[in-house]
Protein backbone atom coordinates (compact mmCIF):
# COMPACT_ATOMS: atom_id res chain seq x y z
CA UNK A 1 0.00 0.00 0.00
CA UNK A 2 1.87 3.13 -1.09
CA UNK A 3 1.73 6.51 0.56
CA UNK A 4 -0.65 8.17 -1.84
CA UNK A 5 -3.27 5.55 -1.08
CA UNK A 6 -3.27 6.10 2.67
CA UNK A 7 -6.34 7.85 4.07
CA UNK A 8 -5.67 11.37 5.31
CA UNK A 9 -6.29 10.53 8.97
CA UNK A 10 -4.25 7.32 9.06
CA UNK A 11 -2.91 6.71 12.59
CA UNK A 12 0.85 6.28 12.84
CA UNK A 13 2.27 2.79 12.66
CA UNK A 14 -0.45 1.08 10.63
CA UNK A 15 1.85 0.08 7.81
CA UNK A 16 5.31 -1.46 7.69
CA UNK A 17 8.25 -0.16 5.68
CA UNK A 18 6.95 -2.08 2.65
CA UNK A 19 3.70 -0.14 2.79
CA UNK A 20 1.63 -3.18 3.72
CA UNK A 21 -0.53 -3.28 6.84
CA UNK A 22 1.40 -4.47 9.88
CA UNK A 23 -0.76 -6.02 12.58
CA UNK A 24 1.70 -7.96 14.71
CA UNK A 25 4.60 -6.59 16.74
CA UNK A 26 6.82 -9.10 14.98
CA UNK A 27 6.38 -8.45 11.24
CA UNK A 28 7.27 -12.07 10.50
CA UNK A 29 3.89 -13.03 11.93
CA UNK A 30 2.22 -10.88 9.29
CA UNK A 31 3.91 -13.04 6.68
CA UNK A 32 3.03 -16.33 8.35
CA UNK A 33 -0.71 -15.74 8.47
CA UNK A 34 -1.00 -15.73 4.65
CA UNK A 35 1.04 -18.93 4.53
CA UNK A 36 -1.42 -20.65 6.84
CA UNK A 37 -4.34 -19.48 4.71
CA UNK A 38 -2.59 -20.48 1.50
CA UNK A 39 -1.95 -23.92 2.93
CA UNK A 40 -5.53 -24.29 3.99
CA UNK A 41 -6.59 -23.38 0.45
CA UNK A 42 -4.25 -25.94 -1.07
CA UNK A 43 -5.47 -28.63 1.29
CA UNK A 44 -9.04 -27.87 0.36
CA UNK A 45 -8.22 -28.05 -3.36
CA UNK A 46 -6.69 -31.47 -2.82
CA UNK A 47 -9.69 -32.53 -0.79
CA UNK A 48 -12.02 -31.61 -3.62
CA UNK A 49 -9.82 -33.14 -6.31
CA UNK A 50 -9.61 -36.43 -4.44
CA UNK A 51 -13.32 -36.43 -3.72
CA UNK A 52 -14.04 -35.82 -7.42
CA UNK A 53 -11.65 -38.58 -8.54
CA UNK A 54 -12.96 -41.07 -6.04
CA UNK A 55 -16.51 -40.33 -7.13
CA UNK A 56 -15.49 -40.92 -10.75
CA UNK A 57 -13.65 -44.15 -9.98
CA UNK A 58 -16.46 -45.43 -7.83
CA UNK A 59 -18.95 -44.54 -10.56
CA UNK A 60 -17.02 -46.80 -12.95
CA UNK A 61 -16.44 -49.54 -10.38
CA UNK A 62 -12.64 -49.32 -10.42
CA UNK A 63 -11.85 -47.81 -7.03
CA UNK A 64 -9.58 -50.25 -5.20
CA UNK A 65 -6.94 -49.48 -2.55
CA UNK A 66 -4.30 -51.55 -4.33
CA UNK A 67 -4.55 -49.69 -7.60
CA UNK A 68 -4.16 -46.32 -5.89
CA UNK A 69 -1.14 -47.55 -3.88
CA UNK A 70 0.55 -48.79 -7.04
CA UNK A 71 0.13 -45.44 -8.76
CA UNK A 72 1.61 -43.68 -5.71
CA UNK A 73 4.69 -45.95 -5.78
CA UNK A 74 5.22 -45.30 -9.48
CA UNK A 75 5.14 -41.55 -8.85
CA UNK A 76 8.21 -41.66 -6.56
CA UNK A 77 10.58 -40.78 -9.41
CA UNK A 78 8.22 -38.61 -11.41
CA UNK A 79 10.03 -35.38 -12.39
CA UNK A 80 6.80 -33.64 -13.25
CA UNK A 81 5.67 -34.07 -9.68
CA UNK A 82 8.93 -32.53 -8.48
CA UNK A 83 8.35 -29.50 -10.65
CA UNK A 84 4.77 -29.27 -9.46
CA UNK A 85 6.01 -29.36 -5.87
CA UNK A 86 8.32 -26.45 -6.60
CA UNK A 87 5.39 -24.44 -7.98
CA UNK A 88 3.35 -25.43 -4.93
CA UNK A 89 6.02 -24.19 -2.52
CA UNK A 90 6.43 -20.88 -4.32
CA UNK A 91 2.68 -20.36 -4.33
CA UNK A 92 2.05 -21.25 -0.69
CA UNK A 93 5.19 -19.89 0.90
CA UNK A 94 5.44 -16.78 -1.27
CA UNK A 95 4.38 -14.43 1.58
CA UNK A 96 7.55 -15.40 3.48
CA UNK A 97 9.71 -13.87 0.76
CA UNK A 98 10.83 -10.29 1.25
CA UNK A 99 11.58 -9.84 -2.43
CA UNK A 100 8.27 -11.28 -3.70
CA UNK B 1 -20.88 -20.29 -0.64
CA UNK B 2 -19.08 -19.33 -3.83
CA UNK B 3 -21.63 -17.81 -6.15
CA UNK B 4 -21.93 -19.26 -9.63
CA UNK B 5 -23.08 -16.34 -11.76
CA UNK B 6 -26.16 -17.07 -13.83
CA UNK B 7 -25.52 -14.79 -16.80
CA UNK B 8 -23.93 -15.95 -20.05
CA UNK B 9 -20.75 -13.89 -19.67
CA UNK B 10 -19.59 -16.20 -16.92
CA UNK B 11 -16.37 -18.06 -17.79
CA UNK B 12 -15.67 -21.76 -17.90
CA UNK B 13 -14.30 -22.92 -14.55
CA UNK B 14 -11.88 -25.78 -14.04
CA UNK B 15 -12.41 -28.12 -11.06
CA UNK B 16 -9.60 -26.29 -9.23
CA UNK B 17 -11.25 -22.93 -9.96
CA UNK B 18 -14.47 -24.17 -8.42
CA UNK B 19 -12.70 -25.56 -5.36
CA UNK B 20 -10.59 -22.42 -4.92
CA UNK B 21 -13.58 -20.11 -5.26
CA UNK B 22 -15.54 -22.19 -2.77
CA UNK B 23 -12.64 -22.12 -0.34
CA UNK B 24 -12.05 -18.37 -0.50
CA UNK B 25 -15.75 -17.65 -0.18
CA UNK B 26 -15.95 -20.00 2.80
CA UNK B 27 -12.84 -18.46 4.33
CA UNK B 28 -14.31 -14.98 4.00
CA UNK B 29 -17.54 -16.15 5.57
CA UNK B 30 -15.58 -17.58 8.51
CA UNK B 31 -13.67 -14.31 8.91
CA UNK B 32 -16.65 -11.96 8.48
CA UNK B 33 -18.96 -13.94 10.71
CA UNK B 34 -16.96 -16.05 13.20
CA UNK B 35 -13.80 -13.97 13.60
CA UNK B 36 -15.86 -10.78 13.50
CA UNK B 37 -17.91 -12.14 16.38
CA UNK B 38 -14.68 -12.81 18.30
CA UNK B 39 -13.59 -9.26 17.62
CA UNK B 40 -16.85 -7.87 18.95
CA UNK B 41 -16.44 -10.01 22.07
CA UNK B 42 -12.85 -8.84 22.48
CA UNK B 43 -13.99 -5.24 22.19
CA UNK B 44 -16.65 -5.63 24.86
CA UNK B 45 -14.57 -7.67 27.29
CA UNK B 46 -11.04 -6.33 26.76
CA UNK B 47 -10.38 -3.49 24.34
CA UNK B 48 -13.08 -1.03 25.42
CA UNK B 49 -12.25 -1.66 29.09
CA UNK B 50 -8.53 -1.11 28.54
CA UNK B 51 -9.32 2.11 26.71
CA UNK B 52 -11.59 3.20 29.56
CA UNK B 53 -8.84 2.59 32.13
CA UNK B 54 -6.54 4.89 30.21
CA UNK B 55 -9.00 7.55 29.09
CA UNK B 56 -11.65 7.43 31.80
CA UNK B 57 -14.39 6.74 29.25
CA UNK B 58 -15.28 4.15 26.65
CA UNK B 59 -14.44 4.80 22.97
CA UNK B 60 -16.77 7.42 21.54
CA UNK B 61 -15.95 7.21 17.85
CA UNK B 62 -14.87 4.84 15.12
CA UNK B 63 -11.31 6.18 15.39
CA UNK B 64 -11.23 5.59 19.14
CA UNK B 65 -12.61 2.07 18.76
CA UNK B 66 -9.89 1.44 16.15
CA UNK B 67 -7.26 2.72 18.58
CA UNK B 68 -8.65 0.51 21.32
CA UNK B 69 -8.72 -2.58 19.13
CA UNK B 70 -5.31 -2.33 17.49
CA UNK B 71 -3.34 -4.00 20.31
CA UNK B 72 -5.90 -6.79 20.72
CA UNK B 73 -5.07 -10.25 19.35
CA UNK B 74 -8.61 -10.70 17.98
CA UNK B 75 -8.14 -7.59 15.84
CA UNK B 76 -4.74 -8.74 14.64
CA UNK B 77 -5.93 -12.20 13.68
CA UNK B 78 -9.11 -10.92 12.02
CA UNK B 79 -7.25 -8.22 10.12
CA UNK B 80 -4.31 -10.29 8.94
CA UNK B 81 -6.66 -13.02 7.75
CA UNK B 82 -9.03 -10.60 6.07
CA UNK B 83 -6.31 -8.74 4.19
CA UNK B 84 -4.91 -11.94 2.78
CA UNK B 85 -8.34 -13.41 2.05
CA UNK B 86 -9.00 -10.30 -0.06
CA UNK B 87 -5.87 -10.98 -2.11
CA UNK B 88 -6.96 -14.61 -2.43
CA UNK B 89 -10.26 -13.43 -3.95
CA UNK B 90 -8.43 -11.82 -6.87
CA UNK B 91 -5.85 -14.62 -7.11
CA UNK B 92 -8.73 -17.07 -7.48
CA UNK B 93 -10.33 -15.27 -10.42
CA UNK B 94 -7.62 -13.55 -12.45
CA UNK B 95 -6.29 -16.80 -13.99
CA UNK B 96 -9.88 -17.75 -14.87
CA UNK B 97 -10.40 -14.47 -16.68
CA UNK B 98 -7.06 -14.77 -18.49
CA UNK B 99 -8.00 -18.26 -19.74
CA UNK B 100 -11.44 -17.08 -20.87
CA UNK B 101 -10.30 -13.80 -22.31
CA UNK B 102 -10.77 -14.71 -25.98
CA UNK B 103 -14.27 -16.01 -25.35
CA UNK B 104 -15.19 -12.77 -23.60
CA UNK B 105 -13.82 -10.64 -26.42
CA UNK B 106 -15.90 -12.70 -28.86
CA UNK B 107 -19.00 -12.12 -26.73
CA UNK B 108 -18.44 -8.36 -27.01
CA UNK B 109 -18.43 -8.68 -30.81
CA UNK B 110 -21.25 -11.21 -31.11
CA UNK B 111 -23.64 -9.19 -28.96
CA UNK B 112 -22.78 -5.89 -30.69
CA UNK B 113 -22.39 -4.57 -27.17
CA UNK B 114 -20.34 -1.59 -28.34
CA UNK B 115 -23.52 -0.15 -29.87
CA UNK B 116 -24.71 0.36 -26.30
CA UNK B 117 -21.52 2.04 -25.08
CA UNK B 118 -20.48 5.64 -25.67
CA UNK B 119 -16.79 5.81 -24.81
CA UNK B 120 -14.99 9.12 -24.44
CA UNK B 121 -11.38 8.79 -25.61
CA UNK B 122 -10.63 12.27 -24.25
CA UNK B 123 -11.86 11.55 -20.75
CA UNK B 124 -9.11 11.73 -18.16
CA UNK B 125 -9.59 8.79 -15.83
CA UNK B 126 -9.13 10.08 -12.26
CA UNK B 127 -5.96 9.05 -10.48
CA UNK B 128 -7.90 7.31 -7.71
CA UNK B 129 -9.32 4.98 -10.38
CA UNK B 130 -6.38 4.65 -12.77
CA UNK B 131 -3.64 4.41 -10.15
CA UNK B 132 -5.30 2.58 -7.30
CA UNK B 133 -5.66 -1.14 -6.68
CA UNK B 134 -9.05 -0.48 -5.11
CA UNK B 135 -10.20 -3.31 -2.83
CA UNK B 136 -6.66 -4.67 -3.39
CA UNK B 137 -7.78 -5.61 -6.92
CA UNK B 138 -4.60 -5.70 -9.01
CA UNK B 139 -4.76 -2.99 -11.65
CA UNK B 140 -8.04 -1.60 -10.34
CA UNK B 141 -11.04 -0.77 -12.51
CA UNK B 142 -8.98 0.53 -15.41
CA UNK B 143 -6.62 -2.45 -15.82
CA UNK B 144 -6.05 -3.01 -19.53
CA UNK B 145 -3.13 -5.44 -19.80
CA UNK B 146 -5.21 -8.60 -20.35
CA UNK B 147 -8.02 -7.40 -22.61
CA UNK B 148 -10.49 -4.57 -23.14
CA UNK B 149 -12.99 -6.15 -20.74
CA UNK B 150 -10.80 -8.12 -18.33
CA UNK B 151 -11.03 -5.59 -15.47
CA UNK B 152 -14.82 -5.81 -15.66
CA UNK B 153 -14.72 -9.60 -15.71
CA UNK B 154 -12.28 -9.72 -12.80
CA UNK B 155 -14.53 -7.42 -10.80
CA UNK B 156 -17.62 -9.51 -11.64
CA UNK B 157 -15.95 -12.83 -10.85
CA UNK B 158 -14.19 -11.42 -7.80
CA UNK B 159 -17.40 -10.01 -6.41
CA UNK B 160 -19.02 -13.42 -6.91
CA UNK B 161 -16.38 -14.95 -4.63
CA UNK B 162 -16.20 -11.94 -2.30
CA UNK B 163 -19.95 -11.69 -1.74
CA UNK B 164 -20.37 -15.22 -0.33
CA UNK B 165 -23.72 -15.50 -2.10
CA UNK B 166 -25.09 -12.47 -0.23
CA UNK B 167 -25.37 -10.09 -3.18
CA UNK B 168 -27.76 -11.97 -5.46
CA UNK B 169 -27.30 -14.54 -8.19
CA UNK B 170 -26.04 -11.86 -10.58
CA UNK B 171 -24.67 -9.56 -7.86
CA UNK B 172 -27.77 -7.44 -8.25
CA UNK B 173 -29.29 -7.66 -4.78
CA UNK B 174 -28.60 -4.01 -3.98
CA UNK B 175 -30.34 -2.78 -7.13
CA UNK B 176 -33.19 -5.25 -6.71
CA UNK B 177 -33.72 -4.33 -3.05
CA UNK B 178 -33.47 -0.58 -3.63
CA UNK B 179 -35.77 -0.48 -6.65
CA UNK B 180 -38.28 -2.77 -4.93
CA UNK B 181 -38.26 -0.47 -1.90
CA UNK B 182 -38.90 2.64 -4.02
CA UNK B 183 -41.74 0.92 -5.87
CA UNK B 184 -43.30 -0.18 -2.57
CA UNK B 185 -42.80 3.11 -0.72
CA UNK B 186 -43.78 5.39 -3.60
CA UNK B 187 -46.26 3.48 -5.79
CA UNK B 188 -47.31 6.63 -7.68
CA UNK B 189 -43.74 7.43 -8.69
CA UNK B 190 -43.26 6.44 -12.36
CA UNK B 191 -39.78 7.38 -13.56
CA UNK B 192 -39.32 7.69 -17.34
CA UNK B 193 -35.55 8.15 -17.34
CA UNK B 194 -33.15 6.57 -14.86
CA UNK B 195 -29.43 7.16 -14.46
CA UNK B 196 -26.99 4.97 -12.52
CA UNK B 197 -23.75 6.82 -11.76
CA UNK B 198 -20.55 4.88 -11.01
CA UNK B 199 -22.13 1.72 -12.38
CA UNK B 200 -18.90 -0.34 -12.77
CA UNK B 201 -20.35 -3.32 -14.71
CA UNK B 202 -24.00 -2.31 -14.43
CA UNK B 203 -24.86 -5.17 -12.09
CA UNK B 204 -27.11 -2.93 -9.99
CA UNK B 205 -28.36 -0.96 -12.99
CA UNK B 206 -30.28 -3.82 -14.56
CA UNK B 207 -32.78 -4.16 -11.67
CA UNK B 208 -34.05 -0.64 -12.38
CA UNK B 209 -34.98 -1.70 -15.88
CA UNK B 210 -36.76 -4.71 -14.41
CA UNK B 211 -38.58 -2.55 -11.84
CA UNK B 212 -39.55 0.11 -14.40
CA UNK B 213 -39.54 -1.61 -17.82
CA UNK B 214 -40.96 1.44 -19.60
CA UNK B 215 -38.12 3.68 -18.44
CA UNK B 216 -34.98 4.44 -20.44
CA UNK B 217 -32.04 3.41 -18.27
CA UNK B 218 -28.56 4.91 -18.57
CA UNK B 219 -25.39 4.00 -16.69
CA UNK B 220 -22.11 5.87 -16.44
CA UNK B 221 -18.63 5.19 -15.17
CA UNK B 222 -15.14 6.51 -15.83
CA UNK B 223 -13.55 3.10 -16.47
CA UNK B 224 -14.03 1.71 -19.98
CA UNK B 225 -13.37 -2.00 -19.27
CA UNK B 226 -16.31 -2.26 -16.88
CA UNK B 227 -18.59 -0.39 -19.28
CA UNK B 228 -17.80 -2.65 -22.23
CA UNK B 229 -18.05 -5.77 -20.09
CA UNK B 230 -21.25 -4.46 -18.49
CA UNK B 231 -22.84 -3.69 -21.85
CA UNK B 232 -22.07 -7.22 -23.01
CA UNK B 233 -23.38 -8.68 -19.78
CA UNK B 234 -26.56 -6.59 -20.10
CA UNK B 235 -27.04 -7.68 -23.72
CA UNK B 236 -26.71 -11.32 -22.72
CA UNK B 237 -29.33 -10.70 -20.05
CA UNK B 238 -31.51 -9.04 -22.70
CA UNK B 239 -31.59 -5.72 -20.85
CA UNK B 240 -31.63 -2.48 -22.83
CA UNK B 241 -29.19 -0.26 -20.95
CA UNK B 242 -27.20 2.66 -22.38
CA UNK B 243 -23.65 2.89 -21.05
CA UNK B 244 -21.57 6.08 -21.12
CA UNK B 245 -17.99 6.84 -20.15
CA UNK B 246 -18.33 10.00 -18.05
CA UNK B 247 -17.03 11.53 -14.86
CA UNK B 248 -19.58 12.09 -12.08
CA UNK B 249 -18.19 15.60 -11.57
CA UNK B 250 -19.40 16.65 -14.98
CA UNK B 251 -22.05 14.46 -16.57
CA UNK B 252 -22.71 15.12 -20.21
CA UNK B 253 -26.50 15.12 -20.12
CA UNK B 254 -28.82 18.09 -20.43
CA UNK B 255 -30.30 19.53 -17.25
CA UNK B 256 -33.59 17.97 -16.21
CA UNK B 257 -33.00 14.72 -18.11
CA UNK B 258 -33.79 12.18 -15.40
CA UNK B 259 -36.41 11.18 -12.84
CA UNK B 260 -34.01 9.00 -10.86
CA UNK B 261 -30.30 9.50 -10.30
CA UNK B 262 -29.04 6.40 -8.51
CA UNK B 263 -25.68 5.25 -7.21
CA UNK B 264 -24.62 2.21 -5.26
CA UNK B 265 -21.44 1.71 -3.26
CA UNK B 266 -20.07 4.67 -5.20
CA UNK B 267 -19.78 7.74 -2.98
CA UNK B 268 -17.24 6.18 -0.63
CA UNK B 269 -14.86 5.72 -3.56
CA UNK B 270 -14.83 9.44 -4.42
CA UNK B 271 -12.70 12.24 -3.06
CA UNK B 272 -14.67 14.81 -1.04
CA UNK B 273 -14.37 17.25 -3.94
CA UNK B 274 -15.77 14.84 -6.53
CA UNK B 275 -18.49 13.72 -4.14
CA UNK B 276 -19.67 17.30 -3.61
CA UNK B 277 -19.66 17.94 -7.35
CA UNK B 278 -21.72 14.79 -7.97
CA UNK B 279 -24.53 15.97 -5.67
CA UNK B 280 -24.73 19.24 -7.59
CA UNK B 281 -24.74 17.35 -10.88
CA UNK B 282 -27.49 15.04 -9.62
CA UNK B 283 -29.58 18.06 -8.69
CA UNK B 284 -29.00 19.62 -12.12
CA UNK B 285 -29.92 16.41 -13.96
CA UNK B 286 -33.13 15.70 -12.07
CA UNK B 287 -36.50 16.88 -13.26
CA UNK B 288 -38.81 18.45 -10.67
CA UNK B 289 -40.27 15.57 -8.65
CA UNK B 290 -37.24 13.40 -9.38
CA UNK B 291 -35.29 11.40 -6.86
CA UNK B 292 -31.61 11.20 -5.99
CA UNK B 293 -30.98 7.85 -4.31
CA UNK B 294 -27.65 6.53 -3.06
CA UNK B 295 -27.15 3.07 -1.66
CA UNK B 296 -24.19 3.42 0.64
CA UNK B 297 -22.51 2.54 3.87
CA UNK B 298 -24.35 4.03 6.83
CA UNK B 299 -22.82 7.14 8.40
CA UNK B 300 -20.70 7.05 11.55
CA UNK B 301 -22.98 9.65 13.16
CA UNK B 302 -25.81 7.12 13.20
CA UNK B 303 -23.81 4.14 14.49
CA UNK B 304 -22.04 3.08 17.65
CA UNK B 305 -18.24 3.37 17.94
CA UNK B 306 -17.56 -0.32 17.37
CA UNK B 307 -19.99 -0.61 14.44
CA UNK B 308 -18.38 2.44 12.89
CA UNK B 309 -14.87 1.07 13.39
CA UNK B 310 -15.92 -2.28 11.93
CA UNK B 311 -17.01 -0.65 8.68
CA UNK B 312 -14.13 1.84 8.59
CA UNK B 313 -11.66 -1.06 8.70
CA UNK B 314 -11.79 -1.15 4.89
CA UNK B 315 -10.51 2.41 4.69
CA UNK B 316 -7.16 1.51 6.20
CA UNK B 317 -6.69 -2.09 5.16
CA UNK B 318 -8.61 -2.62 1.92
CA UNK B 319 -7.29 0.25 -0.15
CA UNK B 320 -10.36 2.42 0.05
CA UNK B 321 -8.83 5.74 1.14
CA UNK B 322 -12.01 7.84 0.98
CA UNK B 323 -14.20 5.36 2.82
CA UNK B 324 -14.04 6.82 6.33
CA UNK B 325 -14.05 10.39 5.05
CA UNK B 326 -17.38 9.65 3.40
CA UNK B 327 -18.78 7.85 6.44
CA UNK B 328 -17.82 10.78 8.64
CA UNK B 329 -19.95 13.10 6.52
CA UNK B 330 -23.60 13.75 7.27
CA UNK B 331 -25.69 12.42 4.36
CA UNK B 332 -28.31 15.11 4.86
CA UNK B 333 -25.62 17.80 4.68
CA UNK B 334 -24.26 16.27 1.46
CA UNK B 335 -27.70 16.56 -0.12
CA UNK B 336 -28.15 20.09 1.22
CA UNK B 337 -24.80 21.18 -0.24
CA UNK B 338 -25.95 19.75 -3.56
CA UNK B 339 -28.94 22.10 -3.55
CA UNK B 340 -31.59 19.81 -2.10
CA UNK B 341 -33.88 21.01 0.66
CA UNK B 342 -33.65 19.36 4.09
CA UNK B 343 -37.39 18.79 4.00
CA UNK B 344 -36.99 16.64 0.90
CA UNK B 345 -34.30 14.37 2.38
CA UNK B 346 -35.01 10.68 2.77
CA UNK B 347 -33.13 7.72 4.18
CA UNK B 348 -34.05 4.15 4.91
CA UNK B 349 -32.76 0.67 5.65
CA UNK B 350 -33.98 -2.06 3.34
CA UNK B 351 -33.53 -5.77 4.04
CA UNK B 352 -31.74 -7.69 1.32
CA UNK B 353 -34.51 -8.92 -0.97
CA UNK B 354 -32.54 -12.08 -1.75
CA UNK B 355 -32.21 -13.02 1.90
CA UNK B 356 -35.43 -11.73 3.44
CA UNK B 357 -37.79 -11.74 0.44
CA UNK B 358 -40.04 -9.15 -1.24
CA UNK B 359 -42.52 -9.04 1.63
CA UNK B 360 -39.82 -7.90 4.06
CA UNK B 361 -38.89 -5.09 1.66
CA UNK B 362 -42.53 -4.01 1.45
CA UNK B 363 -42.80 -4.16 5.24
CA UNK B 364 -39.69 -1.95 5.57
CA UNK B 365 -41.38 0.57 3.27
CA UNK B 366 -44.31 0.67 5.71
CA UNK B 367 -42.38 0.50 9.03
CA UNK B 368 -38.88 2.04 8.92
CA UNK B 369 -35.93 0.04 10.26
CA UNK B 370 -33.23 1.51 12.50
CA UNK B 371 -29.83 2.28 10.97
CA UNK B 372 -27.78 1.38 14.04
CA UNK B 373 -27.80 -2.38 13.72
CA UNK B 374 -24.83 -4.67 13.19
CA UNK B 375 -26.43 -6.03 10.03
CA UNK B 376 -26.75 -2.61 8.35
CA UNK B 377 -24.23 -2.19 5.58
CA UNK B 378 -22.19 -5.14 6.77
CA UNK B 379 -21.61 -7.91 4.27
CA UNK B 380 -22.34 -10.82 6.58
CA UNK B 381 -25.27 -12.98 7.56
CA UNK B 382 -28.46 -10.92 7.65
CA UNK B 383 -27.19 -7.96 5.62
CA UNK B 384 -29.46 -4.92 5.17
CA UNK B 385 -28.78 -2.02 2.83
CA UNK B 386 -28.75 1.69 3.68
CA UNK B 387 -30.17 4.21 1.25
CA UNK B 388 -30.34 8.01 1.33
CA UNK B 389 -31.01 10.87 -0.99
CA UNK B 390 -33.53 13.59 -1.67
CA UNK B 391 -36.45 14.55 -3.85
CA UNK B 392 -36.04 17.51 -6.14
CA UNK B 393 -38.75 20.01 -5.45
CA UNK B 394 -41.61 19.65 -7.91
Amino acid sequence: MNANREPEDTPAGLYGPDGRPQFFSDPAMDRFVPVVLNLASEIWLQHEAIANLKALLAKHGILTGDALDQIARESATDETREATLREFLVRVLGPLREMA
Amino acid sequence: MALQLQHSMRPQHSPDDIARGRFVSGLRSFILNDLAQDMRHAYDTRAARSFEKLEGRTPQSSAEAHKAMRPDPAFKVYSACRVHAQSMVWDSVIPVVVRNSDQMDRAVDETNAMQQVALDPNLIVPRNVEGLDVHLMPGGYAKRDISQVAAGAIYDQGLAVFSMGLMGENLDDIGLSMSAYIRAAFPDFKPRDILDVGCTIGHNTLPWKMAYPEAAVHAVDVAAPGLIYGATRAKLQKADIHFHQMNAESLGFESGSFDVVFSSMFLHELSAKTRAAFFKEANRLLRPGGLLLNMELPPNSQMGAFEGFYLDWDCYYNNEPFYKGFRDQDPRALCRAGGFDDADYLQFVVPSIGIYGAEAVEEAARAPLSVDQETTGRLAEGVQWFGFGAWKVA
